[in-house]
């Protein structure tokens, strides 16, 4: 399965698949629609992620390269710290395109 | 949504002792209780138990000072938790530690004077027409109830009514002591947004008036800072100590 998944990932750049929890996919997924805060992203999730872990695999997946996000400052009505908007990278697409690749070969009985 | 406070910028006037009306009440009630106790006991033959014998002192000066050391109990117990917060704004590096003691200073001995003239004033007038015990009793009332009214009139400037715990927003404090022990991309990464996002939602609250509710969002928060602390904490210990081996 890895191998496979290793095949759909660095087809194009012979490069190795990193490592992706199942939390960093679900993230994935979510950002894939639109650029997110990360309190959007935990309220989005249904109780999947927690607040206090979420902006620990969101630091993680932004070392990794799989997102990036921007600082933004809070309208001056409200004051306090400023938000992160956290936005999928090209690499995060190509990983999870090579993940969702390979649950559709699953789903589609090709690797029966 | 009305302003948060700025979390770096504690500012003190002098009043802003930390506390509630409740807690001054409740503690002057127990004084109270217990003097009354101490006079019962006393009127059941009890002698040797009576509050002014335990002083070498003539039994009104002894019952004027447990009256006093009694109604201050609420302000005790403010100056402690001003203090623990001073130090730990120092500790966090918000603000001067000397100044902050000399407005210390300056508030406790105002309040404790008004205790001084309203205890002298109460048995002046009271002593020689009712019992002792009683005097001492509404005398600690008395001054609980002024904590009490100053912090429901004007919360800003009461010894131990001011609400600062609950307009402090959650993590200002933690958010300066975070940063000595977390690296900057840490601090900017994960809990810089976590802390906007629990202040935001605490200050949500607060503006609409659900106390309850932020304070429930307070300790929630606190359990998530805690949970992003054991989640990411192996990696800045490890920079903590490197960063305490450069400062020596």
């Amino acid at each position: 399965m890895n191998k496979l998944l290793q095949a759909l990932f660095g087809e194009a750049s012979g490069e190795d698949f990193p490592s992706l929890s199942p939390k960093e996919l679900l993230i994935l997924r979510m950002l894939i629609i639109d650029a997110m805060y990360g309190q959007e992203l935990v309220d989005k999730s249904e109780g999947e992620l927690k607040r206090g872990t979420a902006y620990v695999t969101l630091s993680r997946m932004q070392e990794k390269g799989f997102i990036e996000s921007e600082a933004e400052p809070r309208p001056a009505s409200e004051g306090g710290l400023p938000r992160r908007r956290y936005r999928i990278t090209g690499e995060g697409q190509r990983v999870l395109h090579a993940v969702e690749r390979l649950k559709a070969m699953m789903a589609g009985g090709v690797l029966s | 949504m009305s302003h948060l406070p700025a979390p770096a910028a504690q500012s003190y006037g002098w009043f802003d002792f930390r506390g509630g009306p409740v807690r001054a009440v409740v503690f002057g009630l127990c004084g109270t209780v217990a003097l009354v106790a101490a006079g019962v006991v006393r009127a059941h033959g009890g002698g040797s138990m009576c509050l002014a014998n335990l002083s070498p002192m003539k039994p009104l000066l002894a019952y004027a000072f447990i009256a006093f050391f009694l109604s201050a109990i609420p302000a005790l117990l403010s100056l402690g938790l001003t203090a623990r917060s001073a130090l730990l704004d120092w500790v966090c590096g918000m603000t001067s530690l000397g100044g902050r003691l000399t407005t210390l200073f300056r508030r406790v001995v105002l309040w404790f004077a008004a205790d001084v003239v309203l205890v002298l004033l109460v048995f002046a007038l009271a002593r020689s027409v009712v019992r002792l015990d009683a005097v001492i009793g509404v005398t600690v009332l008395l001054v609980a109830a002024l904590h009490a009214v100053v912090a429901l009139v004007r919360p800003a400037a009461a010894l131990v009514g001011s609400r600062s715990a609950l307009v402090s927003p959650p993590g200002a404090r933690a958010r300066g002591l975070f940063a000595f022990v977390f690296s900057q991309k840490t601090m900017q990464g994960v809990f810089e947004p976590l802390l906007g996002d629990i202040q935001a939602e605490w200050l949500g609250h607060v503006v609409e008036g659900r106390h309850w509710h932020a304070r429930m969002t307070r300790l929630r928060g606190y359990v998530e800072l805690g949970t992003a602390i054991a989640a990411n904490g192996g990696a800045s210990f490890v920079d903590l100590v490197v960063k305490i081996y450069k400062l020596k």
